[in-house]
Parts: C-alpha cells; sequence; structure tokens
C-alpha cells in the first residue's frame, strides 16, 4: 500500500472482520524500483542474511518474485485470503495471518517457519494501518529471541512507512488544510502518523535500532495540492520560508516513505521499554517535569588563566537565582589545561561545583566549542560567559524574569564596556589581574532593534539567553566557516525567529583589552567579509522580522530615496558646472579670435569674461559647500543654483 | 598553635539563601589556605542586627542550623550573637571583635580579623590569598571587587591606597585593638574610611590586594555605578561631614554644608542637622590631631577630599 502519488492498479472490497473490526483495504501495486518496494528490496539485499524473507501484510506480493528470482526465499503473509491464494497461485508461499491478533503471533511464525533461518522481516506500508503498531513490534522482537534460542541469527527488519512531515502536508496544515484521499500520504485508512522522530522512539522502545535506510524523496507528493494555495506556490514567500524553517528542523521534507532498515539491539530488554509518547509540557514557562536547570551557562576557558575563570565562576556561583549549570568548555585536548580548569572548578563549594561540568571540546574554530557546548546543555535556555567577562548577580534572574514573561524568546539584558590593560612587568602589585581603566561604560543599546542589528551588532553574547529549543528543534548553531562574527550572526537567526524580550537591565560587562587593541582588532576587510555572509546566508530566503518594521523600513526607504534624488541633483549639478565651463571657454576663444579682427567687440566680451569668471567661482563654492553638508536633505536650493548657474550660460551666451 | 582568623559580619535584613550562599563561600575559602601552608583555625562571627522589621528580625533557627552545618564541614566555628538592637556597621564589627578578645577565641599576636559584608561571595582563594599579604608594614589588606571594581585609587607597583573598603578588609587582631576598633560615631558608612586614615597615620600601609577577588552584590544603572539608597545618601553626607571635623577641614565642612543646603535631598539635609546637633551638643568624636598626637601637617597628607570622595578616583 505504497503512498506515492501512483494509483494503485486494483484496490479490492475493504475486509471487514464484523464490528469493531478496522478494515485493512488491500491494494494491487506494480513493483518499481524507484518505488518503496525497490527501495526496500534493495535495503534487504544490502543487510539480510540468507534465508527466508517473510513478507508481513504482503496484499498481493508485489516484492515476491523479484526477492525469489534474486535469491531469497520468500513468504508472503495476510489476512486476505484471496491474496493469499493469489501469491500462492503464482508458485511463492504464501500464508494467512492477521497480524492485529493480540497473542501467539510470534509462536505462529515461528512454527511456519519450519525452523528455516530467516534473513529478513519486511513491513511494507503496513503498520501505520494497525491500532497498535507496538503490538507487532513486540510480537517481532519476540520472534527474535525465539530464533535465537533456536540457535538461529536475528533477522533484519526492513520497513516502509508514510512521513506526516512532509512539506506538502505541513505548508497546507498552517494553510488549515488536512486533505484525507483515497491512497497517499493522507490515505483515509491510516490508524497511525509517523514522523521520523515517532519510528525511532517506537522501535528504540522494542530493541530495533536503525541500521540502513533508502527512503523515497519526492519533491512533491500526492499532497500537493491544490496548487494555487498560496502556501504552496514555489518562489512565494511563505511557502518559501515556511521551507526554510522545515529545513532547518531536519532532512525530511522531502522524503515520502521512510524506507528503513533495523537490527535488534543486543543488549536490549523489555525493561528498557519506555513510553515513546511525548508527554504535552504544560503551556507555561516552566518547562517539562523532568528536573532541568532554567539556564546552562556555557563558559569556554583556555586553561591558561586560572584566575580569569576563577572570577568568572566567583560571579556564577554568587548569582541569586541558583537554577543554573555551568559548563566550562576547554578547546583542544591538552590534558594539563582540562586539569587546571578542574582545579579551579574544585575549589569552590560543593553545591556549586556539583552544578559545573568541565569538558574538553573540539578546538577547530572559535565557534566549535559552543556549538559542543550546545549539546552538552540541558537547560531551557542556554546563556554565555567568557573568562574575562564579568556579571552581576541579578543576571540569570534577569533572564528569568524575561523567559517567564515570554516563554521561548530569546532573552536580552544589557552589556556595558570596561577597558582594561595587562599590567606592566613592574605592576607587581596586580599579579595576573589586569588593571581596569575605566568604569563600565554603556556602548550597547538599551532595546534590541532587529533592523539595525543587520548592520551592526550591539548585543554581545554574554547579554542574551536563548532557548534551547532552538537547538534541539532547529538545530541552530554557531556558523563555524566565520572566522568573526560568528556570535553576530547566530544571534541575528535566533532572533528573527523567536523574537526578543528585553530586560533593560545592565547585568553583564565585558573587559576590552586597551593595550592590545591593535593586535586583536580583526581587519575590517574580515568583518567586512563575514558581514557579507551573513547577509547572503540571511538573504538565502524570506525574512521575518518583529512587527513596527513596516513603519522602519519605510522610514529607512525614505531616507534612502532622498539619498538617491541628491545624488541626482549632484549628477545635474556637475553636469550644469561643466556646461558653464564649455561657456567660458567659447568666450575665451572668441575673445581671442576678436583680438586678432574686431578689436570694437572687445571690451564688451571682456566684460562679460569677467561676469562669467566670477558666476563659475561662485558656482565652484556652492558646490563644495553643498556637498560638504547635510545640504543635500533639502533638495530645493540645489535645484536653484542649478538653474542660476543654467541661466548665467544663457546669459553669457546671449 | 595555629593562626586564628576571624570573619566577623554585621547582618541587617537580608534574604536567608543569600547569606547561606555567602557562608558557603566562606567555607570554600578555607581551603584557600591549604595551598598556603598551614591551615588556620577559622571562625565565621554574624553579629546580628535584626532588620527593616525592627531588632528582632533575627535569622531564623533552622537557617542558623544550616549555616552551623555548612561552616561545620570545612572546619569553620560559628560565632552568632543577636545585638537585638541595630548597632550599624562599624560598632557591630568592635563587639564582635571584642567577644574574640573575651575569649571566644583568643586573640594572640598572628590572629587576623577580617570584616566583610554580608552583601557578598568570596572568590575560592580569596582569604588566604589577603591574609597572606599581612606583614609587619601592611595593617590593613582591602580584596578587589567585583563585578564593580572600586574606583578609588591604588598603586600598580605596591598596591598602596588611601584607604581600604569595608566590603572585604583583613587585619591583625593586634592592629585593630591598637587602633581602638571603629569609630562608633559612624553608623554605616565612612567608618573604613576612618579606620585606614588612623592606620596610615600610625604609620601603617593600607593596601589593596587585585588578586584577592570577592563578588559584591552591587547592581549596575545606566551611570555605570551602582544607585545609592535614600538610607546610604543620608549615611554618606553624615560621615562627610564627620571625617572633615576628624580631619579639621572647615574649608570642607562648610561647603558641604553649603551644598547640602542648596543641593541636598531631605535626608541629606537632615544629616547636616545631626552634624550641628552633634557640634553643638559636643557629640562629635576627638579630631585626628587629638586621637592619635599626630601634626597637622601628618593629617593633611592623609586625610584627602577630593570631589565629594575621600581620593582622586581612577573613573
Amino acid at each position: 500500500m505504497p503512498s506515492t502519488a501512483s494509483e494503485p492498479d486494483e484496490v479490492t472490497a475493504e475486509e471487514s472482520d464484523g464490528p469493531g473490526q478496522v478494515p485493512i483495504p488491500i491494494y494491487r501495486f506494480a513493483f518499481s524500483w524507484e518505488g518503496p518496494y525497490g527501495h526496500a528490496v534493495h535495503l534487504v539485499e544490502r543487510h539480510a542474511r540468507q534465508g527466508v524473507v517473510l513478507d508481513l501484510g504482503c496484499g498481493y506480493a508485489a516484492v515476491g518474485e523479484v526477492l525469489r528470482d534474486a535469491g531469497w526465499e520468500y513468504v508472503g503473509g495476510d489476512r486476505d485470503t484471496d491474496a493469499v491464494a493469489d501469491v500462492v497461485s503464482r508458485g511463492l508461499e504464501g500464508h494467512v495471518i492477521d497480524l492485529a491478533m493480540s497473542d501467539g503471533l510470534a509462536d505462529k511464525l515461528v512454527e511456519l517457519l519450519e525452523g528455516r533461518p530467516v534473513g529478513a522481516v519486511i513491513l511494507l506500508d503496513i503498520i501505520e494501518h494497525l491500532p497498535d503498531p507496538s503490538a507487532l513490534l513486540g510480537a517481532l522482537t519476540e520472534l527474535s529471541a525465539l530464533l535465537a534460542a533456536d540457535g538461529r541469527h536475528a533477522p533484519v527488519l526492513v520497513t516502509s512507512i508514510p512521513n506526516v512531515a512532509h512539506f506538502d502536508l505541513a505548508a497546507k496544515l498552517v494553510g488549515g488544510r488536512w486533505d484525507v484521499t483515497p491512497s497517499g500520504l493522507l490515505d483515509r485508512t491510516h490508524l497511525q502518523m509517523f514522523t521520523e522522530r515517532r519510528i525511532d522512539a517506537e522501535f528504540g522502545r522494542f530493541g530495533w535500532q536503525e541500521c540502513g535506510r533508502d527512503d523515497v524523496v519526492l519533491e512533491h507528493s500526492d499532497q500537493w495540492f491544490p496548487l494555487d494555495h498560496p502556501f504552496l506556490v514555489e518562489g512565494g514567500l511563505v511557502h518559501d520560508y515556511l521551507q526554510s524553517l522545515r529545513a532547518a528542523a531536519d532532512d525530511n521534507m522531502t522524503i515520502n516513505q521512510f524506507v528503513r532498515a533495523y537490527r535488534r539491539v543486543p543488549s536490549w530488554s523489555p525493561s528498557d521499554r519506555r513510553s515513546p509518547l511525548p508527554v504535552p509540557e504544560a503551556a507555561t514557562a516552566r518547562g517539562p517535569a523532568i528536573d532541568y536547570p532554567f539556564l546552562s551557562v556555557l563558559t569556554r576557558s583556555q586553561g591558561t588563566r586560572p584566575s580569569m575563570l576563577a572570577e568568572a565562576l566567583t560571579c556564577l556561583a554568587a548569582q541569586t537565582l541558583e537554577d543554573i549549570e555551568v559548563v566550562v568548555l576547554v578547546p583542544g585536548d591538552d590534558p594539563g589545561a582540562l586539569q587546571s580548569s578542574e582545579a579551579v572548578v574544585r575549589s569552590f563549594e560543593e553545591g556549586f561545583v556539583a552544578r559545573v561540568r568541565v569538558e574538553q571540546v573540539r578546538s577547530d574554530s572559535r565557534s566549535a566549542a559552543l556549538n559542543a557546548g550546545l549539546e552538552l546543555a540541558h537547560g531551557r535556555y542556554v546563556a554565555f560567559l567568557d573568562e574575562g567577562d564579568l556579571v552581576t548577580g541579578d543576571w540569570a534572574q534577569r533572564f528569568a524574569e524575561g523567559a517567564e514573561g515570554a516563554p521561548g524568546k530569546l532573552v536580552r539584558s544589557v552589556c556595558d564596556v570596561r577597558h582594561v590593560r595587562r599590567p606592566a612587568r613592574e605592576e607587581e602589585a596586580m599579579g595576573a589581574v589586569p588593571v581596569t581603566l575605566t568604569k563600565p561604560l554603556a556602548e550597547f543599546g538599551e532595546r534590541f532593534d532587529a533592523i539595525s542589528h543587520l548592520a551592526v551588532n550591539t548585543t554581545p553574547l554574554s547579554s542574551v539567553a536563548l532557548p534551547r529549543s532552538l537547538v534541539t528543534e532547529l538545530h541552530l548553531r554557531l556558523d563555524e566557516q566565520l572566522a568573526v562574527g560568528e556570535d553576530w550572526d547566530f544571534l541575528v537567526r535566533a532572533a528573527l525567529v523567536v523574537g526578543v524580550e528585553d530586560t533593560g537591565h545592565v547585568t553583564s560587562i565585558h573587559q576590552r583589552w586597551a593595550d592590545e587593541a591593535a593586535a586583536t582588532t580583526v581587519p575590517s576587510e574580515l568583518w567586512e567579509s563575514a558581514h557579507a555572509k551573513m547577509l547572503s546566508s540571511l538573504d538565502a530566503a524570506p525574512l521575518l522580522l518583529p512587527p513596527g518594521s513596516a513603519t522602519e523600513l519605510a522610514f529607512l526607504a525614505g531616507d534612502a530615496s532622498l539619498a538617491r534624488k541628491h545624488e541626482a541633483q549632484r549628477a545635474e549639478l556637475e553636469r550644469a558646472l561643466n556646461e558653464a565651463r564649455v561657456a567660458l571657454a567659447e568666450a575665451q576663444e572668441t575673445l581671442r579670435f576678436s583680438l586678432r579682427g574686431e578689436s570694437a567687440q572687445t571690451e564688451s566680451l571682456l566684460l562679460q569674461i569677467e561676469q562669467l569668471q566670477r558666476r563659475a567661482r561662485l558656482a565652484e563654492q556652492a558646490r563644495e559647500e553643498v556637498l560638504a553638508s547635510e545640504f543635500w536633505r533639502v533638495t530645493a536650493p540645489l535645484r536653484a543654483l542649478v538653474t542660476l548657474i543654467r541661466g548665467d550660460r544663457r546669459d553669457a551666451g546671449s | 598553635m595555629a593562626m586564628a582568623v576571624r570573619v566577623q559580619t554585621v547582618r541587617y535584613g537580608g534574604d536567608a539563601p543569600d547569606l547561606l550562599r555567602m557562608l558557603r563561600s566562606v567555607a570554600a575559602a578555607a581551603h584557600g589556605f591549604e595551598d598556603h601552608g598551614s591551615a588556620p583555625e577559622l571562625t565565621m562571627a554574624i553579629g546580628d542586627c535584626g532588620g527593616p522589621e525592627g531588632p528582632d528580625a533575627t535569622v531564623d533557627e533552622e537557617v542558623l542550623t544550616e549555616a552551623h552545618e555548612i561552616l561545620a564541614k570545612a572546619g569553620v566555628s560559628l560565632d552568632y550573637v543577636a545585638f537585638m538592637t541595630n548597632t550599624g556597621h562599624g560598632a557591630g564589627q568592635n563587639r564582635l571583635a571584642e567577644r574574640a578578645a573575651d575569649g571566644h577565641r583568643p586573640g594572640g599576636d598572628g590572629d587576623v580579623l577580617v570584616m566583610l559584608n554580608p552583601d557578598t561571595y568570596l572568590s575560592p582563594n580569596c582569604l588566604a590569598t589577603l591574609v597572606g599579604v599581612l606583614d609587619a608594614d601592611v595593617g590593613i589588606a582591602e580584596a578587589r571587587q567585583i563585578p564593580l571594581e572600586h574606583p578609588k585609587p591604588f598603586s600598580p607597583v605596591t598596591g598602596d591606597t588611601p584607604w581600604a573598603s569595608g566590603c572585604l578588609m583583613a587585619l591583625r587582631s593586634s592592629v585593630f585593638e591598637s587602633l581602638g576598633g571603629f569609630e562608633p560615631a559612624f553608623f554605616l558608612h565612612g567608618d573604613d574610611v576612618d579606620l585606614s586614615w588612623r592606620a596610615r597615620l600610625r604609620g601603617l600601609r593600607v593596601r589593596h590586594v587585585p588578586e584577592a577577588v570577592v563578588f559584591h552584590d552591587k547592581r549596575l544603572t545606566e551611570t555605570g555605578f551602582p544607585a545609592p539608597s535614600a538610607q546610604e545618601e543620608y549615611q554618606a553626607a553624615l560621615a562627610r561631614l564627620l571625617l572633615a571635623h576628624r580631619a579639621e577641614r572647615r574649608d570642607v565642612i562648610a561647603s558641604s554644608l553649603g551644598w547640602l543646603e542648596v543641593h541636598g535631598s531631605e535626608l541629606q539635609r537632615e544629616a547636616a542637622t545631626e552634624f550641628l546637633r552633634r557640634h553643638s551638643e559636643e557629640e562629635l568624636p576627638a579630631t585626628y590631631r587629638e586621637a592619635l598626637e599626630v601634626s597637622p601637617e601628618e593629617v593633611v597628607s592623609v586625610a584627602c577630599f577630593h570631589e565629594g570622595e575621600y581620593a582622586e578616583h581612577r573613573f
């Protein structure tokens, strides 16, 4: 019963064994290597040992001959007697089996196998039709155990399951549509809906672990209708935006059927079963029942500056809000650096130490350590504090208040900057401590402005906490390709998905090293290139901006249009000036000519030249003033000036 | 006999979790001495002034029990006393120090007193580092505050500083005793400046120790400095007049009174009235010249009044 866009060759009458029984339609799909059947056969060939391929819910056994011809011992099972009779009539082995039977399925399967080894059990577009897929998975686990007890190896499990998280379905559901159809992704007889997460959870619960995949990919599924639905318009803003979000969540948006192979995990035991169904979390900021901390703080440590790490940790240990965990990230694989950081952590009181982990992480880029930290974090929110930066006692508390007021949004406080320098050799009292040069200076705005953040970053990472759901649901990470500005890019991408809640409180202090400015300042080309990269990645999809942006953009566009007007006026002014210069040259020519011949006109010409020269000087002077001032915002005087110059020329030429 | 270190704090209000957090940091700081040779005998003394609800709003029994447990685990003993009156900072510290001298903990020659604000958190090596710099010359050692560093000056070469903040300062018991403790005329502000000046007038150094770090729970405002409360404004105004009186700086007294009259808040003007009352009723403390038998030149060289502060600030 493949859920491809194609129509079945034949659909027999639906079976029903009486009231309360669920009808399972029997489809007669043809085999094709491009469809799920072909993909499943590939997986069998790749992963199964020789022996029986047990095709449960085989219907008319579309894969029967193909598998038999490839050397497998095909055994089909279905509860539809007509279908089984058809299978048997084609010289294939077929049995009448009801997969929905509550007990004894594993025993029945063992019985019909008659001691033969089993290479694979295949379930092709079948489990979505079952009222209780876990009963079948449990029976297969039992079968596997029975075979093992008998000295036979465990079969692989190969399945094809339609994907209800295909983009077409997602886009239409946003538009309020859920179109059940006679067959396909939303076949009206489907009793179960599967996403990859559910499959992994259900199969994992019975000890089945994926070992191979050959999914059927369809850019457009059978659900790609109506074609003029606003959210299905390719190149349409909503379509493309939804697609960019859907693509961020996982790689499955064009997968029509998950065609996958599974092996039993040898160490699995029935006691490993856990509920596969997600428990809805309260729609408040309180979060899941599991006791995860509110905040995970990621602190990068070089392992070479223990006193600076100690200061950062002191700030964290002193937080009024204690519902935080700290992950100290030590990049590289130097055991000394790890030990040094661990020693600093251990020097704190045990209650705090219990909330701190020290982890050695990849060091290939500045972002790599933080990305590793994002994976290690458990908190509902994640914040960042590098050694060297300091925070006030209400840093975490303000984040919590922000998250309470606007759950799921990025929370932003304000970071001030204080300038420090390294102590000179003779400044012995300082030890390894930097000399502070200024009080914390306000440098970054009190509120987050999404549009201006496209041009400039005024939000250091230490002043934000972002919901970890961005990491788990959308796989948000820092761009490890960016040598600089990776935090800026990360922040903007996060902010443009969930929005920003401002606390307005100054809670962090960034230390800026004054005496090292020249050495540590990143060349502007590098910044420009990082900025361009960030913009081009944002430009790749439609952009979502917070409410109020239309007015702000209109204002900015107005400014830009004034600037364009000014540019046109300036060009006109230049042309007028050039015309005046030409007129002057012409007059001089005439004069020279006149001096040679008709001296009577000389005096009048000289007068005109003098006039022209004076006005040309005037015009030059006016032009300089115009260009040097903000005068361009007012274009009327500029036009008057052009007229004046042109008028002069005409006067002079007349 | 091992050196004894007595950390003293005067409590007035505040939340129990904050107090316990501070005590946990003291317990951890006790281990900091392990890297500095012999571990001292450590006592944590808390003088309880109650809170805004009244002098009997002292710490709950359960909190005290927990405090005991936290400290005992690190081998730190607790000396808790409910004053049942709001003594103010300096007088409270004096009382706690007297308890030590009275036998709660013998005030031996090498013994050290550490004055600590309750709204703090010690970095682990803070106490050991601070106590380690005390010698025959250094009378008072002061920790560096984070996240907001105090703007008063110090020498990055010698660490010398005009005065030490009472947020976290260490001094030998003998020095504290010979200086006569804090001047009780100061209630909340200025007693640390006064003690530091007297130490310097006695020829002792006051040293800032950048490597000894204490977190002081100050919240930032847009000025880059914490906002003072109304009560702090009153106490600061009164402290300035008292310090100027002790240093016999009539010019400072006159200009301060003038400024308070014109620009001062109601509470600040009340401070001026209180100063004048004490003056007329001869309740003001002795001048430095009288108390320490020093020359006017010596007083001038130590007692600095600069733009409302007691030193020219760095920023």
